[in-house]
């Protein structure tokens, strides 16, 4: 079991989107990244983990039971809080579970491919309801309350 | 900082530029400007004269065989090569006259680093090439080549051809324009160099035109405008991924841009306010206004190429928007940041330019630094100056900087060996046919084509799969838009004439089986790398056999040839076999693109068998020629060298004869035959292109009176049309036929049941269409997943 | 003439046939009204409102979602508790539902959601993704319900493209049956027949019941994720499914002429008739 987390070289869309449907809460910062939770063998980890991100694209960071390997750098940021958000029944990762079995011929050692979007925030200096505001932020904007679970962490 | 003084070589090495120029073209450089150029000024001078903006190569094949002979121009042409799009008359609607804006590009070498973001900003290319001249957008098109999905590189081809196609959804799908139709082959010539090709069709009045171009005569002082997103350095050097082998490129990864077409989609309705705002000051869009788009090259082609025979242009980098902080003056210029474009613009409406982006539309609100900024104005010095940080960083001639060069390449015929095979008559002619419907070269492309949005703007007569050619209703006029690409490299492998010749060919007759009128192409010339003389030669035959076929079946109504009004030249496809230890090219690929109007949309027909009783009549001789077939090669994997000739005369005459028997209703479904051969097209027909079909055909071998043995009959890829036709329009049609010297051969009829029988003592061929639906359905899906 | 207004949000992309064609052909006026105009008055003088397909915002963080906290909305909840009818269409629909001022359950509490498409058969997914096809959807309320089915029998079926990638209708088990009780269920996919079913390729994409489109209580406001404006007249349905359009050949009046969902648009008149 690994997690993979990757994120755009380019400044985010998304994020610089949502930061500004977020105005009021004057957010100093706002990042987005993806985070893959593989159950796998570990023959076939590697593989799952290349077909996962495009060094042309992204950045990224493993972690594995041992260490992290990637671009540290790039995920070196103190946030605030972190919200992690869950789509029930994420298409993305079917498709990406019938790739890795079939296409890539790993079959059953790929056992389950997870898929979180985790929202990085950093408030305004002095802001003191921390929690507050990142599940207010999760409720109305970042997590539909039908299809998708979200959790807070600061 | 002091800018860069380029004395040598080798100082470009230590920039890693040295792909850029050689030192014939630094010392020509230097020469002309009487100094040691900048840096700024070498990787313009470089960017200029290499492939995507010089088509050095090319340059001379194509003003050869095509702009000399005046085949670029015509009775219906408005505008012809030279700018972004190509421009015909389409209709006049309320006393306006409208034309269409085609044009035609290729995105290959991005599409193999990173495919979804490869395809879609080809996509995005190719939209704003025919924006920019006023069109509005109404469709757009892919040919796509794609490597072996079975072969040992199946895991990229099949990386790669998903995420192309999710790539041309997820940019044409938000941007609002759907898809008409587009063609996919799979081979393993492929598989290092897949070939991204798009064509985008938009509708202008003679008032919406607006050209590429400073204005020849300007009454006063004029600005340049930039717009758009701000600008990065993503890209940079793109445009000379073009002049190199795909493994050097591969090396300089981080060049593939970004597409955003939510951004290009307000950029456009913006775009539009401003047109229309310069139009009620009194301006004539045409004559007083210059709007280009920023695709390869990024802003330095942009910039300089408006002013290029007209004027000088002087630019300011300081007043470029960007989004990163110390950009050096060549990554501004060089980088090919997406969603940008330049406005010339009389100095006077400046202003309202600016308001209407930068308030009206609020770009700064929605796309953090995107905005309109002044950055430049026009000069009558003849010169391209560029100011960056206080210094002047460039000053070159402007003509001469853009004027590119062209090489004189060496071409000549490789000795090549192809031979017919020997092949017994086949054992099991339903098995052979059913294995071919299955191949994904045949196969249904739904699983594609149902990704791509085909119904937004409300416009859709007949999507894709439906026919042979899309179709689109334009409100106000009876006239329908008809459209297809095609190309066959298969046949280009053979003979590089006839897969260009053919090309044209095949394009104009899936036109022509919905009833239109072919009345332009345009094409995208994809080949290997021109330093092999055998390319350049496959590349003179390719353009040559184009250029025949123009004339060969001409612009029906006219004496004219059919024009070839806007096209594109992707070299390079080729990239070094470490397992066969040599750089092979793909096989000659040029794609085209026909236009085709028909005088009232009502009477366009589709390919799906329409009524039991009515009579199937195949129109075009059978040949003996199989080279290059779908038969050969999926069921003997052989390659075979009779290819399809391309016969101009009667080609032309089977085109016009089958337009006129649709417009005459003597037609209830007609389909051309190509890939597969006769018994391919009569199985699609009774299967229907989506499927949904329910009635079957009965063939009567003895009808087909060649003397070929029955598989060369069923599957050789001689062209020609199979032909529904009602019991009681039967003398109608035959008189059509005969009066363009035609003779069509009644070999057999549309049955009740839903099966494909074919005859001639005895039974040959008995398959249900279920059977046929479920490979024919199945085949791409399988070889995509 | 009643008025609509089509409310244009940047990446909206089907809002010109709404404008031009659709409402046009049933004798209503339609406008194009940009999101961040001023003048909120204009707005409110609307008698109807349209939200058009497209990708609003590029459909960034979620489909419909940033388009729905933008304060254009709550002009639009205002206007609509006077009974104003609203249609929301595709993203339009999306956004109606991230606003909550659809089912309208709970007030406008968020209550249901568009989840991205899942097409299954037996329980396996068999379709994810941008779907751009035709189907056939059903009404499956009484008469007069909503303002959509203001005209159409209950029953009645039509043939009608989509173009979505997140289609999937998704509530609590207790909304649904809300809605159920209420009769907010106002379209249905079905096949040619008019037999429901939730497997694919009957339901495209996993909704929930193999619901297309739904009202809130009032009715007044209405979610539909296809395109009926895109099939509003005859020569934009494909040849192969309509005998009609087939019949039609040689006939531009005729194929200019009404489409299968031209009721569902002659219902908002009708229902403004009514409410006056």
């Amino acid at each position: 079991m690994i997690t993979l987390y990757r994120k755009l070289k380019i400044p985010d869309p998304e994020a610089v989107t949502a930061r500004n449907t977020l105005k009021d809460y004057s957010l100093r910062r706002l990042d987005k990244m993806e985070e893959f939770s593989i159950d796998a063998d570990d023959d076939v980890l590697k593989s799952a983990v290349s077909y996962l991100y495009n060094p042309n694209e992204h950045f990224y960071l493993v972690n594995t039971g041992n260490g992290t390997r990637g671009n540290e750098k790039a995920f070196d940021v103190n946030y605030d809080a972190r919200i992690r958000v869950e789509t029930e029944e994420d298409p993305m990762t079917i498709t990406v579970l019938n790739v890795l079995r079939g296409r890539y011929g790993h079959g059953s050692k790929i056992r389950n491919v997870r898929r979180k979007v985790v929202w990085g925030v950093v408030f305004q200096e002095g802001e003191t309801d921390i929690y507050g505001k990142a599940d207010e932020m999760a409720r109305t904007l970042f997590a539909n309350p039908v299809f998708q679970r979200y959790e807070v962490s600061v | 900082m002091p800018v860069e003084i380029i004395k040598e070589i080798h100082d470009l090495r230590i920039h890693g530029l040295d792909d850029l120029l050689d030192e014939d073209r630094l010392n020509l450089l230097y020469r002309t400007l009487e100094r040691h150029p900048t840096l700024p000024e070498v990787v313009l001078f470089g960017i200029e004269s290499g492939e995507h903006c010089g088509y050095v190569s090319s340059k001379r094949a194509l003003r050869e065989f095509l702009i000399q002979p005046g085949l670029t121009e015509g009775p219906n042409v408005k505008q012809g090569v030279g700018e972004d799009a190509g421009i015909i008359y389409f209709d006049t609607i309320d006393g306006e006259n409208h034309y269409l804006v085609l044009a035609h590009e290729s995105h290959n070498h991005p599409s193999a680093v990173n495919p979804y973001q490869g395809a879609a900003t080809g996509i995005g290319g190719i939209i704003r090439d025919v924006f920019c001249m006023g069109g509005k957008l109404i469709a757009v098109l892919d040919p796509l080549r794609f490597g072996s999905p079975y072969g040992n590189k199946r895991r990229e081809t099949r990386f790669i051809a998903n995420g192309v196609a999710a790539g041309i959804g997820g940019y044409a799908n938000p941007y609002g324009v759907p898809n008409l139709g587009g063609d996919i082959v799979f081979d393993k010539c492929y598989n290092e160099n897949p070939l991204v090709n798009v064509v985008a069709l938009g509708i202008a009045t003679e008032s919406d035109i607006i050209h590429s171009k400073c204005p020849a005569e300007r009454r006063g002082p004029y600005k340049m405008i930039l717009v758009g997103k701000p600008t990065d350095n993503s890209g940079y050097l793109g445009a000379t991924f073009a002049s190199v082998e795909l493994d050097v490129a591969k090396e300089n990864l981080g060049a593939v841009q970004v597409a955003e077409p939510f951004l290009k989609e307000v950029l456009s309705e913006a775009g539009r306010d401003v047109m229309e705002m310069l139009k009620e000051e009194g301006y004539n869009l045409s004559r007083d206004i210059g709007y280009k788009d920023l695709g390869g090259g990024g802003l330095f082609c942009g910039s300089s190429e408006v002013g290029k025979g007209i004027s000088g242009i002087a630019v300011d980098f300081d007043q470029v928007h960007t989004s990163m902080p110390n950009l050096a003056t060549e990554e501004i210029g060089a980088g090919e940041t997406q969603e940008r474009y330049i406005w010339v613009v009389p100095e006077s409406v400046v202003d309202d330019v600016l308001r209407i982006y930068n308030e009206v539309w609020d770009l700064p609100g929605i796309y953090e630094g995107a905005r309109a900024s002044v950055i430049g104005e026009v000069t009558e010095d003849g010169k391209y100056v560029v100011k960056y940080r206080g210094e002047t960083v460039i000053d070159v001639p402007l003509d001469f900087v853009v004027e590119g060069i062209s090489y004189d390449r060496e071409f000549k015929p490789p000795k090549r060996n192809f031979r017919e095979p020997n092949i017994r008559e086949p054992e099991n002619l339903g098995r052979d046919l059913l294995r071919m419907l299955r191949n994904p070269n045949l196969a249904c492309k739904e699983a594609i084509f149902t990704t791509y949005d085909t119904t937004v703007q409300a416009n859709t007569i007949i999507a894709p799969g439906e026919a042979d050619a899309g179709l689109l209703r334009v409100k106000g006029s009876r006239k329908g838009i008809a459209g297809s690409t095609d190309g066959n490299p298969f046949y280009g492998r053979i003979n590089p004439y006839v897969g260009g010749a053919s090309a044209v060919a095949e394009a104009a007759r899936n036109v022509a089986a919905i009833g239109a009128t072919p009345q332009a192409i345009t094409d995208c010339l994809n080949y290997g790398s021109p330093d092999n003389p055998s390319v350049m030669w496959q590349l003179r035959e390719g353009v040559r056999g184009i250029a025949d076929a123009s004339r060969g079946i001409g612009l029906k109504g006219t004496d004219s040839h059919l024009p070839i009004v806007s096209g594109n030249v992707s070299l390079y496809n080729q990239s070094f076999n470490r397992q066969t230890i040599k750089s092979d090219p793909i096989f000659p690929s040029p794609t085209i693109f026909c236009a085709g109007i028909i005088d009232d949309y009502s009477k366009a027909v589709t390919l799906q068998l329409k009524h039991p009783g009515d009579r199937i009549y195949l129109v075009g001789e059978r040949f003996d020629e199989l080279g290059g077939s779908e038969y050969y090669r999926t069921i003997h994997r052989r390659v075979g060298a009779n290819v399809p000739e391309v016969r101009f005369e009667y080609e032309r005459a089977m085109i016009y004869a089958i337009i006129d028997a649709i417009n005459n209703g003597n037609a209830n479904a007609v389909h051309d035959i190509s890939n597969g051969g006769f018994l391919t097209t009569a199985a699609e027909m009774a299967m229907g292109g989506r499927a949904r079909g329910k009635y079957g055909m009965e063939i009567d071998l003895q009808q087909m009176k060649e003397d070929l043995p029955n598989h060369k009959k069923l599957f050789s890829e001689s062209s020609g049309f199979v032909v529904e036709v009602p019991q009681g329009q039967a003398s109608y049609f035959e008189k059509i036929m005969s009066g363009y010297g035609i003779n069509p051969a009644y070999v057999g009829d549309v049955i009740g049941k839903p099966r494909l029988v074919a005859y001639s003592n005895s039974t040959a061929l008995d398959l249900s269409l279920d059977d046929m639906k479920s490979a024919w359905t199945s085949g791409l899906p399988r070889a995509l997943r | 003439m009643y008025k609509v207004a089509v409310i244009q949000f940047p990446g909206s992309n089907r809002e010109y046939e709404l404008v031009h064609d659709t409402f046009s052909s049933v004798g209503m006026h339609a406008e194009l009204f940009r999101w961040n105009r001023k003048d909120t008055d204009t707005l409110r003088s609307f008698d109807a409102y349209a939200l058009p397909g497209g990708f609003s915002y590029q459909d960034r963080v979620r489909a419909g979602v940033v388009a729905a906290k933008d304060k254009l909305m709550k002009i639009l909840a205002e206007e609509a508790e006077k009974g104003k009818p609203i249609l929301g269409i595709c993203n339009g629909c999306q956004i109606l539902a991230e606003a909550g001022l659809v089912p309208q359950i709970y007030d406008n509490e968020v209550s249901m959601g568009l989840a991205p498409n899942a097409g299954k058969q037996n329980g396996q997914t068999v379709r994810t993704g941008f779907i751009s096809d035709w189907y056939n959807m059903k009404s499956t309320a009484r008469k007069g319900r909503s303002f959509a089915n203001y005209l159409v029998e209950e029953g009645e079926i039509f043939p009608v493209p989509i173009a979505h990638a997140e289609g999937r209708f998704r509530m609590s088990d207790e909304v649904l049956r809300e809605m159920e009780v209420n009769g907010q269920i106002i379209f249905t996919y079905c096949d040619q027949e008019g037999n429901v079913s939730e497997e694919y390729p009957v339901n495209p994409n996993g909704s929930t019941k193999s619901i297309a489109g739904v009202s809130n209580k009032r009715g007044n406001v209405v979610a539909i994720m296809p395109h009926p404006e895109a099939a509003n007249q005859l020569f934009q349905i494909p040849l192969d499914i309509s005998e009609a359009k087939q019949e039609a050949w040689g006939n531009y009046d005729k194929m200019e002429g009404p489409g299968p969902t031209r009721r569902i648009f002659e219902s908002v008149r009708a229902y403004l008739e009514e409410m006056k």
